[in-house]
C-alpha cells in the first residue's frame, strides 16, 4: 500500500477534542464491499448477470485502487453514500425494515464523521422528496431515527462551535481562499482607474465572480478529460486515467441513450449532487472528493456497453464496441508498465511531501 | 425564396458596422504597442513595396526569415498595399487583420445562408460572429489565423459548392485552402488532413465528378509546392520541430521523466496526446478564461461569452439530433480542426483554433435558437418574465465585463507581452539621435525579470523608416569579443549595458531597462527620461554618462 494521507480525525472526535482516525484494516473491508454495494444496487438498473458489468468496470479503474490504497478518506464516505443509496432502494424493494437500519446507518455514521456530510445528507433527502423520486414515506422511519440519534452530535456542537468550524474550513476550504476576492479587486482595482467603478460594481463583484467560479467548477467535473484522462491527477501525481479513456466511447452512447428517458434524466441531473463535495475543494476538480460520483458514470459506461453489445449486428455498434475493448486492453498494458516503470519514481519526485510515512 | 430585402441587407450592413467598429475602434492604442511579430511583418513589407526584397535582401521571399524563425509570406505582402495608402505606421500594420475579421462578418452571413437557406440562422450567426470577443481580439493586431481562417471559410464553403455539383467552385476552393497554408502555421497541418477526410467522406460524390475532382487535387498539389520547398529547404520546418508535442515540458518532465527518445514511448505519447486533445472541450478554456487576456485568473475571458454555455451546450445537441445540411463536413470540421494544436507542445492557444470559428459559432448559433423556440413556446408568461429579465441582466454583466477587461485590464496586464515601451523609446531615438555618436540599446526588459528581447532592433528599423535598401546593403556587426548578444548598424548597437564600464563614454546614449542601470549609481543628470507602460511600471530609461 502506499503511505496513507495525513490521518483525517472524524468530525465528532473534533468536537470531543480526541483524535480518532480509521485505522488500515477497515480499508480492505471497503475494498470488498464497495465492488459488492455497486453490483448490488446495479442489480435495479440492469438485469442478471449484467449488473456485473458496472463492478468489473470499477475494479478496472485505476481511481479505486489508488485511491483505495492510499486510504483517503473519501474512500470510507463513498462506502457510506453507496450504503445509503442501497437502503433506499431495499426500502423500494419492499425489506423495509433492513432499509431502513441501513439508510440510518450509514447516514448517521456520514453525519457524524465528516462535517461536509451533516450538510450534504440532509440536503439529498430534501432533494429527493422535492423531485418526489423517494416519497417522504419511505424516508419517514429512517429521517426519525436520524433526528434522534443526530442529538447527541447537536449538543457537542453547541458546546464546541469553534471546532465545527475549524473541521468545516478543512473540509470546505473553497470559501476560505481569498483567490477570487483578490482577482475581483484587480479588476474593480484596474476599472476604477480609468473612471468605470460603477460598472466595475455592477459586473465584476464578488456575487458574479463566484457565481462563474463555481458553473466553471460544476462543469469541469463532468468533462470527460477530467475521468477519462489523467489531467488531474490521481492522488496528485499518478499519470493512470481514473477510468480507462476506451470507456469514453459508451460513455457517451449511454449517455446520449439514456438522457431521452425522463425518469433517469432527472436521477442523472440530481446525483450531480455527489459533485458537490469536489466542488467545494481548493482545487478545479478533487479526484479524491469526485469519487463519490463515480458509480453515476460506471452505470452509464455499462448502459452503453451493453447497448453496444446488444447492437453488434450493426456495423458502426460493432466498430465502436471493438474499438472500446482495443482501446481498454491497450490502455491497461501501457498503465501496467508506467506504473512499473516510472510511477515509483513519479510519487518520489513530485509527491512525497504531501502524504504520512506508516510506521513499519 | 427572395434572398436579399432591404431589411435583410440593412441588418447585415448595421451588423458588418457594428463588428467593424469593434474591431477599428482605437486599433492602434489598444492592444497597447505592435508585437515582435507585427514589427517583423510590418518592417519585412515596407522592404519589400520600396525595394521588392526583404530586410535580408530576398527577391520576393516565399517565406520571411525573422528573428530565430521563418513567418508565412501572405501576411507580409497583404501589409504592402496598406503600407503603401498609410505609410509605416502601427495602423497600417493592423488594417489588413482588421478589414479581413470585418470582412469575415458579411462572408459568414452569407454563408450561413447559402447552406441553411434560413436568414434567421444567417443573422444569428454573423451576430455573434460580430460581438465575438475570440474574433475581435485576434483581429485587432497582426495576428495571422484571422487571415487564414477567413480563407478557410471561403475553401470549405466553395468545396461544399463543388461538391454540390457546381463544378466551377473547384479550383476557388483550392486556391483559398492552399492560400491558408501561406498564412499560418496551425492550418498547415489541418489543411491537408481536413482536405483529405472530406475527400474520404465524400467518396461517393468525389469519384462521381472525378474530373473535377483531380481538377481540384491538382491546383491544390500546384500551389502547394513552393510550400513544400520551402518547408524541405528554406528552414520553415524549423519551427515545425520546435513546437512538437514530443518536446512538451509536462510530458518529458513529469510523465516520461526524461525526453522522448524512442518508439516505446510513443504509446503513452499517445495516452497524452488524447489528454491534450481532450482539454479543447475544457470549459474554463471555453467560457471563463482561455483568451489569457489578463494575468493568470479564474475569471477572465473565452472563447465564448459565459451568457453563451447554454447555447453551446444547446447547439452540440441540436447537431447531433436535427438533420442539417452537409452535417458530416461540420463535424469533420470541428474533430480535425483541434488536431494540429493539440500536437503541439505547451498550452493550448485560442489564437491557433481561430480556423474553427465558423462551426464553434454556428454550434452556439444553432443552440441560440433552438432555446429560444422553446422560450417562445413557454406558456407561463411570468416565467417568460423571469427568464427574459435573468438573461438580460447577464447579458449585460457579461458584457460589462468583457468591456472592461479589454479596456482597463488588458492594456494592463499584458502591456509587457506586447513590447509595450519600445515605440516610445524610438520617437525618442528619432527626436535625440543627432545629439549623441552612439546610441546603445540592452536587449533585456521587464518588470519581475530582465527578459531577452530578441529583436529590438526591428523597432528602431520600423519606427525610424530606416531605408530598406541602406539597410540591406550597409555593414553589420553581429558578435563581439566579450560574447553576448551583439548587433550593430549605423549608430545603432544592441548589447548588454553594463554600467561599470560603460559609465565613461561620454556622448552616448544608453536606453535600457531599469535592470540595466545600478539603483543609486546613476549621478545627477545623467537619466534623461523614463518611459512608462500601462500598468505604471517605468520600462525604460534614457541614460548618458556625465
Amino acid at each position: 500500500m502506499f503511505p496513507h494521507y495525513i490521518a483525517y480525525n472524524l468530525l465528532f472526535a473534533d468536537l470531543l477534542h480526541k483524535f480518532v482516525y480509521i485505522q488500515d484494516a477497515p480499508y480492505i473491508i471497503f475494498i470488498i464491499l464497495i465492488p459488492f454495494l455497486i453490483w448490488q444496487i446495479g442489480k435495479h438498473f440492469f438485469e442478471g448477470k449484467k449488473a456485473l458489468i458496472a463492478p468489473v468496470i470499477f475494479i478496472l479503474s485505476p481511481w479505486f485502487w489508488y485511491e483505495a490504497f492510499a486510504q483517503s478518506f473519501y474512500i470510507f464516505l463513498f462506502f457510506l453514500t453507496l450504503s445509503i443509496v442501497y437502503g433506499l432502494l431495499t426500502i423500494h424493494s419492499g425489506r423495509k425494515i433492513p432499509g431502513i437500519v441501513i439508510v440510518s446507518t450509514a447516514s448517521l455514521a456520514a453525519m457524524y464523521t465528516s462535517s461536509l456530510f451533516l450538510i450534504l445528507v440532509p440536503f439529498l433527502f430534501l432533494i429527493l422528496v422535492v423531485t418526489k423520486i423517494t416519497p417522504i414515506k419511505t424516508l419517514k422511519y429512517s429521517l426519525i431515527i436520524i433526528a434522534i440519534l443526530i442529538l447527541p452530535l447537536v449538543f457537542f456542537i453547541r458546546t464546541n462551535k469553534t471546532a465545527l468550524k475549524s473541521s468545516i474550513n478543512q473540509e470546505i476550504p473553497v470559501f476560505s481562499d481569498p483567490g477570487l476576492l483578490n482577482t475581483v479587486n484587480r479588476y474593480q482595482g484596474a476599472a476604477m482607474e480609468d473612471g468605470f467603478r460603477k460598472l466595475a460594481r455592477i459586473s465584476e463583484n464578488k456575487y458574479i465572480f463566484f457565481s462563474e467560479y463555481f458553473a466553471n467548477k460544476y462543469l469541469n467535473q463532468l468533462m470527460p478529460l477530467t475521468i477519462f484522462t489523467p489531467q488531474y491527477k490521481l492522488l496528485s501525481f499518478s499519470f493512470s486515467p481514473p477510468i480507462f479513456l476506451g470507456f469514453l466511447i459508451p460513455f457517451a452512447y449511454g449517455f446520449y441513450k439514456l438522457m431521452h428517458e425522463k425518469k433517469i434524466r432527472n436521477i442523472i441531473i440530481i446525483s450531480t449532487i455527489l459533485l458537490v463535495p469536489s466542488i467545494l475543494s481548493n482545487q478545479a476538480v478533487s479526484l479524491n472528493r469526485l469519487i463519490l460520483f463515480s458509480p453515476v458514470v460506471i452505470y452509464i459506461i455499462s448502459q452503453g456497453l451493453i447497448l453496444l453489445y446488444g447492437q453488434r449486428k450493426e456495423r458502426l455498434a460493432k466498430i465502436f464496441f471493438l474499438l472500446t475493448v482495443a482501446l481498454v486492453l491497450f490502455q491497461i498494458i501501457v498503465t501496467a508498465i508506467d506504473i512499473k516503470t516510472r510511477e515509483g519514481r513519479r510519487f518520489v519526485a513530485y509527491n512525497a511531501k504531501n502524504y504520512q510515512m506508516v510506521e513499519p | 425564396m427572395k434572398k436579399f430585402s432591404i431589411n435583410l441587407i440593412i441588418t447585415i450592413l448595421l451588423i458588418t458596422l457594428l463588428g467593424g467598429f469593434l474591431r477599428f475602434y482605437k486599433i492602434t492604442v489598444n492592444p497597447p504597442s505592435l508585437t515582435g511579430d507585427e514589427i517583423s511583418f510590418g518592417y519585412s513589407a515596407y522592404s519589400v513595396l520600396k525595394t521588392g526584397s526583404d530586410e535580408h535582401g530576398k527577391f520576393l521571399p516565399l517565406t520571411f526569415e525573422s528573428v530565430g524563425d521563418y513567418k508565412n509570406p501572405l501576411p507580409a505582402y497583404l501589409m504592402v498595399p496598406s503600407i503603401k495608402l498609410f505609410g509605416l505606421t502601427d495602423f497600417a500594420v493592423r488594417f489588413p487583420n482588421a478589414l479581413i475579421g470585418t470582412m469575415t462578418i458579411p462572408i459568414f452571413f452569407l454563408f450561413l445562408l447559402d447552406i441553411f437557406k434560413k436568414k434567421k440562422i444567417a443573422i444569428v450567426g454573423s451576430f455573434f460572429l460580430a460581438i465575438s470577443g475570440w474574433h475581435i481580439f485576434y483581429s485587432r493586431f497582426a495576428y495571422e489565423a484571422i487571415i487564414a481562417s477567413f480563407f478557410v471559410l471561403l475553401g470549405t464553403w466553395f468545396f461544399i459548392k463543388m461538391l454540390d455539383g457546381k463544378k466551377i467552385w473547384a479550383i476557388p476552393s483550392a486556391i483559398f485552402f492552399t492560400l491558408t497554408m501561406y498564412t499560418a502555421f496551425a492550418p498547415r497541418l489541418f489543411i491537408p488532413l481536413f482536405v483529405f477526410a472530406l475527400l474520404i467522406f465524400n467518396f461517393k460524390k468525389v469519384i462521381k465528378d472525378w474530373k473535377i475532382t483531380l481538377l481540384f487535387i491538382t491546383t491544390c498539389v500546384l500551389l502547394g509546392l513552393p510550400l513544400v520547398y520551402t518547408t524541405l529547404f528554406q528552414g520553415a520546418g524549423t519551427r515545425l520541430q520546435m513546437v512538437l508535442l514530443s518536446n512538451d515540458i509536462e510530458f518529458s518532465r513529469y510523465i516520461l521523466l526524461k525526453y522522448f527518445n524512442s518508439f516505446t514511448d510513443l504509446p503513452i505519447l499517445f495516452f497524452f496526446w488524447i489528454k491534450r486533445y481532450l482539454s479543447y472541450l475544457d470549459p474554463g478554456f471555453l467560457f471563463f478564461n482561455g483568451l489569457e487576456a489578463t494575468l493568470p485568473s479564474p475569471i477572465g475571458l473565452g472563447i465564448f461569452y459565459v451568457f453563451e454555455i447554454p447555447f453551446f451546450i444547446a447547439g452540440i445537441i441540436s447537431l447531433i439530433k436535427n438533420k442539417i445540411p452537409h452535417k458530416g463536413i461540420f463535424i469533420l470540421w470541428a474533430l480535425v480542426g483541434i488536431f494540429p494544436d493539440s500536437l503541439t507542445n505547451n498550452q493550448k492557444h485560442t489564437g491557433r483554433l481561430l480556423h474553427l470559428f465558423p462551426i464553434l459559432i454556428l454550434i452556439t448559433t444553432l443552440g441560440a435558437i433552438e432555446l429560444f423556440n422553446m422560450f417562445i413556446n413557454l406558456k407561463n408568461k411570468y416565467l417568460k418574465f423571469g427568464i427574459i429579465s435573468a438573461s438580460g441582466l447577464i447579458v449585460i454583466a457579461v458584457l460589462t465585463h468583457a468591456f472592461l477587461i479589454y479596456n482597463s485590464d488588458f492594456p494592463r496586464d499584458k502591456g509587457e507581452s506586447f513590447d509595450e515601451g519600445w515605440r516610445e523609446v524610438t520617437y525618442y531615438i528619432k527626436d535625440h539621435q543627432d545629439e549623441y555618436t552612439e546610441i546603445v540599446i540592452d536587449p533585456r526588459r521587464g518588470v519581475a525579470a530582465p527578459d531577452m528581447i530578441s529583436n529590438p532592433f526591428l523597432y528602431v528599423l520600423f519606427y525610424l523608416k530606416y531605408d530598406p535598401a541602406t539597410y540591406q546593403t550597409e555593414e553589420k556587426i553581429m558578435s563581439q569579443p566579450s560574447g553576448g548578444p551583439y548587433y550593430k548598424f549605423g549608430k545603432y548597437t544592441f548589447r548588454y549595458i553594463n554600467w561599470q564600464t560603460d559609465n565613461d563614454k561620454k556622448g552616448v546614449l544608453f536606453i535600457g531597462s531599469p535592470w540595466s542601470f545600478p539603483r543609486e549609481g546613476l549621478k545627477e543628470g545623467e537619466l534623461l527620461d523614463k518611459i512608462y507602460i500601462s500598468n505604471g511600471y517605468p520600462a525604460f530609461y534614457m541614460v548618458t554618462p556625465k
